[in-house]
């Protein structure tokens, strides 16, 4: 169980976050907020990372700050996409389960396993200086999930990942938390969160808005237009595909970039009929987010 | 910690700084080659070019390659892992910070060490083997004073630049202001203040130092004005060891007190 009582973290005058009190119990928790909200703060503080300026936080009882072998039990993938770009997708898994203490063998087996699931067997003896971005979030958490933890800490984890990957990575999620894992997983894109779990904190400016049941949120939420950008190759095929839908209201497009930002008042349908119109007009899309200024508005419309 | 270390020489190995070090490192062995070639003129001067290892050990390894590959290596310790922001995956490992510290410093010491013992020792082929093999054998126990003197101050240096590395955001400029500003003028002052450097410590390790020293008329008018005591050998590689431990446990008191801001990097 992880335990967070007043914890607050600021640097200087900046609040990263603000009097948090929370007990997050196996399963799947989204940690739902705009960039800048103060999720990587949090995840950084429940990993150990930063120490706390008031409050705790706790996982079992135990503080998490300087403690070292409550590490053991964690993992965590980072929302930076930084890496040792030299290593391999293998090599660099295997290195970070050694570093857990695992045996060579083990150590190899463990990656062998964590790089299969995450999806990665094929490309895993490529460079990750050579990887796409959905590759390199896929060995990222790959690297969380090889040393078999209790509890992982997914930040930002579906950034960047085509819709197969996406899907992929949330079945793994949903997955572990089904297996009685602890999952705490950060995203700004409500639709991810909501595909992988019904509870979430829904945290900005470093507090805590609301917790629990996503429903509500989600109520509020669909009478508000969100935005969708996508890359993709036929830019132009797409948009009139998409402009033939009621809930689609404005599509912007940028043929030098292949991207393509939608605004729906429909999310959950727009999701649910975009991989359909891929395959129908034979689009290939490279990926898939929702800007965060687009959450950023949702929120102030929630707050009013 | 053994793992710790591999991963970390590994790391050092593939960075574009330890390639642009191991080339400079060629800086003194092509010297040696050019007074190699030269060197019947200069022995018709009396000059032997063998003679010339110790002076080129002081000149261009003791206060030139070695301060710079450690500036260079030792504040890229934290340094590298917080501007790559590959630090969190390190931090969130079961590994006490100190441990993390000191395989990275650990690692950081002998790829520079290797670094200067390919140089030196090659600089030494360059300059006694031609003599013959009883030249070199001759000056052997020379050239391992000289090497032990580079490794021990590589290690002290290492870990102040490693300290200044995980402190400050340009730990190379301040690194080189303090190794060729600080350390290179005020070894060479009289009196006392030169047991605030480093390199005073080397200096009396360092074979022939007396007669390097002697040629400077500026040192030798100011130490007849104000007399000083030197270092005995002993004593000079107990401080060294002890600087060494402080500035690494420096290291490791920063990396545990400090919270670096991987967003702002």
């Amino acid at each position: 169980m992880i335990e967070a009582a007043g914890l607050s973290k600021w640097y200087g005058q900046v609040i990263g976050v603000n009097n948090l009190t929370f007990t997050l119990k196996p399963g799947v928790t989204g940690f739902l907020g705009p960039n800048g909200a103060g999720k990587t703060t949090l995840l950084r503080l429940l990993t150990g990372q930063l120490r706390a300026s008031q409050g705790s936080a706790r996982i079992d009882g135990e503080k998490v700050w300087n403690n070292p072998p409550l590490l053991r039990r964690i993992g965590y993938c980072p929302e930076a996409d930084a890496f040792w770009r030299y290593l391999t997708g293998r090599d660099f898994v295997y290195s970070m389960v050694r570093m857990h203490g695992i045996a060579h063998e083990e150590a190899r087996k463990r990656a062998e396993e964590a790089v299969e699931r995450a999806g990665m067997k094929e490309a895993r003896d490529k460079r990750i200086g050579g990887y796409s971005k959905g590759m390199r979030q896929r060995i990222k958490i790959a690297q969380a999930l090889a040393h078999d933890p209790d509890i992982l800490f997914l930040d930002e984890p579906l950034n960047g990942m085509d819709p197969m990957g996406r899907h992929e990575a949330m079945s793994l999620i949903k997955d572990l938390g089904k297996a009685g894992k602890t999952l705490v997983v950060s995203s700004h894109v409500l639709h991810e969160v909501e595909a992988m779990t019904d509870t979430i904190l829904l945290i900005n400016h470093g507090r805590l808005l609301a917790e629990g049941n996503i429903y509500e949120i989600r109520r509020l939420i669909d009478t508000h237009p969100l935005q969708v950008s996508i890359r993709c190759d036929k830019v132009n095929v797409l948009t009139a595909r998409l402009l033939e839908y009621e809930d689609v209201l404005s599509v912007q497009f940028d043929r030098e970039r292949n991207q393509l930002t939608v605004e729906t008042n429909r999310p959950d349908e727009f999701h649910d009929r975009l991989p359909r119109i891929a395959l129908e007009s034979d689009v290939t899309i490279d990926s898939l987010w929702s800007p965060d200024e687009n959450l950023e508005a949702v929120f102030d419309y929630l707050v009013r | 910690m053994g793992f710790l270390i591999k991963f970390f020489i590994r790391d050092g190995i593939q960075s574009r700084r330890t390639l642009w070090l191991g080339i400079l490192g060629l800086f003194p062995v092509g010297l040696a080659l050019i007074l190699r070639l030269f060197s019947s003129p200069l022995a018709r001067q009396g000059i032997e070019a063998a003679a010339l290892f110790p002076r080129i050990g002081f000149l261009l390894f003791l206060h030139f390659l070695m301060p710079l590959v450690a500036v260079f290596i030792g504040s890229g310790l934290i340094a590298d892992e917080v501007e790559g922001r590959t630090l969190p995956y390190l931090l969130v490992r079961p590994i006490p910070r100190a441990v993390l510290v000191m395989s990275k410093a650990l690692a950081g010491w002998l790829t520079s060490a290797v670094i200067l013992a390919i140089s030196i020792a090659a600089v030494h082929a360059i300059l006694a083997l031609p003599g013959g093999l009883d030249v070199w054998w001759g000056d052997l126990g020379e050239f391992l004073r000289i090497l032990g003197v580079l490794l021990l101050g590589l290690a002290a240096y290492t870990a102040f630049f490693g300290m200044l590395g995980a402190l400050l955001k340009h730990p190379v400029l301040a690194g080189l202001l303090f190794t060729f500003g600080w350390e290179n003028m005020v070894s060479f002052f009289p009196g006392n203040v030169k047991f605030f450097t480093i390199v005073h410590y080397l200096h009396t390790l360092f074979p022939h130092m007396r007669q390097f020293q002697s040629q400077n008329i500026q040192t030798q008018l100011l130490s007849f004005i104000i007399k000083t005591r030197g270092t005995a050998p002993a004593l000079a590689i107990g401080i060294l060891v002890a600087l060494t431990a402080v500035f690494t446990g420096g290291m490791v008191l920063v990396l545990m007190t400090r919270e670096y801001r991987l967003d702002e990097v």
